[in-house]
């Protein structure tokens, strides 16, 4: 009987307003998973309230709730597996999971490599969190501030080039809140979905999200790509439908307390009208499923021939940087991180300089050289034995903070981050240089100290050389703050959809033949006082 | 405020034995991998010589931070062995970056230490403890660095403390009580080092 039922219905087109119905005939994963007598179904644990762990450590949420449903209606177990958004469509193509319900924004890109379903079953949009009392309450507001962003979000590109922000990429979300807080960004822009969440659970914070909401992308249920048109994807896809038209969603926005989307509501009416959804030829009717992926950034030209060439024969691919933004980005950084390592190596050789004569000068002066020489041994222990990312955050945040508050003009990145990396490396050219000092001083008692600095100074050469290397592979860590230099930019072309083994060993190679570039410019240096004391 | 950062102090100290253990696993296969780079190139034997002067060179000139980013992105983060799916942690792939400086500086210490040992000069152990325990230091503060890329340790500990309460007072407070460890392990390792070669200087 059921299997004459789902016969005439499988004639009449799934999905209609009649209930999804478990095919009788399932092939694929499905005769797998019922043969089985589970469904695995990939979920996040970190997203509350649409997937995270209770008290117990037992994962709960919209998510496994829309889970539970599907195993339900198969009649089967469920086992709920923990996904991150950077292995959630791995498992799926490995088979580890059957369904994956994971707070998956629907893109061109993952349509590409994953089964993904329509319709979609929810949707989040891009908004500003800001102070309550903020002046920027629209996107308008904020074209041309400074704005916090998350790296790796696939809309960061978008929100510059379309919304003309300045972004600030952080590499992650504590670190992109703290930069708001500490006054370094006038907004920080990121999923709505978890932004008003936070404003919600934090209300004694001062903090609101805009109303503006943009870049609306909806979010898909996705299967392994074999299966999208095997009786797995068509029995949940109908099931998606099903929710929409009998409010299931919508009931469980309530039952969340997340408060009925518009987004939701939308599909629930359009989904109720008898015969509006019915599964054609060329799929769902475009208002029955939601809002169109995200596009990907396609630029129209296609890639000169020589890009293509490359990748064919050698495996290279640069085919992003056929595009004028990519490249002008990939410039920026370079010259950033050109200027900071250059800054900071002449910012080190002075600090070093200064502090070593000091110390070589005030060391003749008895007790009260000693007592004047204490906070110079103070700075140089310091500097040495605190981790420099540590200074810089310390530097940028914490100072930045409070200087924010008292309305002093604050430094910014790359002060901040040459500031930190000059006294670094300075306090250890600063011990080298009081040796080089006192050795020559050995030699001759009563010379001054500036006469004495050029034998010093060569004396030191090497141990000064080899800190100045150490500075400019140490300039990287300028991206923890936002600075745009070469290591975040790359980062971010990646993220873009960039090759990355082929920007990854790019990088490894422009690093080794910058640092062979400095030692060949230090060598340069050397030949030129040696000769010009001959 | 201070009662506040103390309830994280036990969540702060086991994200620093992890910066520990990093460093130390790093300095460790470091040192091995260093210290037979460096004994070949001590030999007369001139091809495998310069190859490992060609590996210690690379080792040396490539920034651990660039390296972090390269083996969180090129590791894959999930590995099958016999049909189970384990984890690469990030902190294993912090250690990897942080090997490759320690193999260059090892190779170029022991190199000297082997060069001196055949030259039958005397005080080419203390040399080398006493640069490698510098150097120890160095890796302690670069695995601070881990964080950038998500591993848990004591700096990303420490901005998750911080998220909790937003004043600047309060992040300089946690930073500085960071440092504070960093600094007390640091002077710890000195003078562990200081007590070890002074007393092989006496007998």
């Amino acid at each position: 009987m059921i299997r004459v039922l789902a016969l005439v219905l499988g004639l009449l087109g799934q999905g209609a307003l009649a209930d999804a119905q478990v095919p009788a005939a399932a092939d694929g994963r499905l005769a797998h998973i019922l043969q089985r007598g589970s469904l695995i179904v990939g979920v996040k644990t970190d997203y509350p309230p649409w997937g995270m762990l209770d008290a117990e450590g037992t994962i709960i949420g919209l998510e496994p709730d829309l889970a539970q449903l599907l195993a339900e209606r198969l009649g089967v177990g469920l086992e709920l597996v923990p996904v991150t958004a950077s292995n959630r469509l791995a498992r799926l193509e490995q088979g580890v999971v059957d369904v994956v319900i994971a707070t998956m924004g629907d893109t061109a890109t993952r349509r590409a490599q994953s089964g993904l379903l329509q319709p979609s079953y929810y949707s989040s949009g891009v908004v500003a969190y800001v102070p309550a009392d903020s002046p920027y309450q629209s996107w308008a507001d904020l074209r041309g501030q400074p704005v916090c962003m998350t790296q790796g979000a696939y809309y960061n590109r978008t929100l510059e080039e379309t919304y003309g922000v300045a972004g600030q990429y952080f590499p992650a979300n504590r670190e992109a809140k703290m930069a708001l807080s500490f006054g370094r960004c006038v907004a920080w822009a990121f999923d709505d979905t978890a932004l008003v969440q936070r404003v919600l659970a934090n209300p004694e914070d001062g903090y609101t999200v805009m109303q503006d909401r943009i870049l609306v992308t909806p979010w898909a249920v996705a299967v392994a790509r074999s299966d999208r048109e095997a009786s797995l994807g068509r029995f949940v896809s109908a099931m998606i439908g099903e929710w929409h038209s009998a409010g299931t969603l919508l009931a469980l926005e309530r039952k969340w307390q997340i408060g009925e989307s518009a987004y939701l509501q939308g599909l629930n009416k359009v989904w109720s009208t008898p015969g509006a959804c019915l599964r054609g030829a060329d799929g769902l009717p475009p208002a029955c499923q939601g809002a169109p992926p995200f596009a990907a950034h396609e630029d129209p030209r296609a890639p000169p021939d020589w890009m293509t060439r490359l990748r064919d024969h050698t495996g290279i691919d640069v085919l992003v940087l056929h595009e004028a933004y990519t490249r002008g980005r990939l410039a920026q950084g370079l010259g950033m991180t050109l200027a900071l390592s250059a800054t900071a190596i002449l910012g080190a050789l002075t600090v070093g300089l200064l502090l070593g004569m000091m110390d070589a000068a005030l060391q003749r002066r008895g007790v009260w050289g000693q007592v004047l020489l204490l906070p110079q041994k103070l700075l140089v222990t310091l500097a040495r034995m605190t981790p420099p990312i540590l200074q810089m955050y310390i530097v940028f945040f914490g100072l930045g903070g409070v200087l924010a508050q008292s309305a002093i003009i604050t430094p910014g990145a790359f002060a901040t981050a040459a500031l930190i990396l000059s006294l670094y490396a300075g306090s250890t050219n600063a011990v080298l240089i009081s040796h080089a000092l006192a050795q020559e001083r050995a030699v001759y008692p009563d010379a001054g100290v500036w006469s004495l600095l050029p034998h010093a100074f060569q004396r030191a050469y090497d141990g000064l050389v080899a800190t100045c290397v150490n500075i400019v592979k140490a300039a990287g860590m300028a991206s923890a703050i936002a600075l745009a230099e070469l290591v975040s930019t790359v980062n971010l072309i990646v993220s873009e959809g960039g090759d990355v083994a082929t920007f990854m060993n790019g990088l490894l190679v422009f690093y080794f033949l910058l640092m062979l570039g400095v030692l060949w410019l230090f060598r340069l240096l050397r030949r030129w006082i040696v000769g010009s004391e001959a | 405020m201070i009662e506040l950062l103390l309830s994280h102090t036990d969540y702060l100290i086991r994200g620093f034995a992890i910066n520990l253990l990093i460093s130390v696993l790093s300095m460790g296969l470091g040192t091995v991998l260093g210290g037979a780079l460096g004994w070949l190139r001590a030999q007369r034997v001139t091809a495998l010589g310069s190859v490992a002067h060609m590996g210690t060179n690379v080792c040396r000139n490539v920034p651990s931070f660039v390296l972090l980013f390269y083996m969180a992105s090129m590791i894959p983060s999930e590995v099958t062995i016999s049909g189970t799916i384990m984890a690469v942690p990030l902190w294993i792939k912090a250690t990897l970056a942080l090997t490759f400086p320690v193999v260059g500086f090892t190779s170029d210490q022991s190199r000297g230490y082997f060069a001196q040992r055949m030259a039958g000069l005397t005080g080419a152990r203390e040399t080398f403890v006493v640069a490698w325990v510098q150097y120890f230091l160095i890796i302690l503060m670069a695995s601070a660095t881990a964080s950038v890329i998500g591993a848990d340790e004591i700096v990303g500990r420490a901005n998750i403390v911080i998220s909790q309460n937003e004043s600047p007072q309060f992040l300089l407070l946690t930073y500085l009580y960071v440092s504070f460890w960093f600094l007390a392990a640091g002077l710890a390792l000195t003078s562990a080092a200081r007590l070890l070669t002074g007393r092989r200087g006496v007998t």
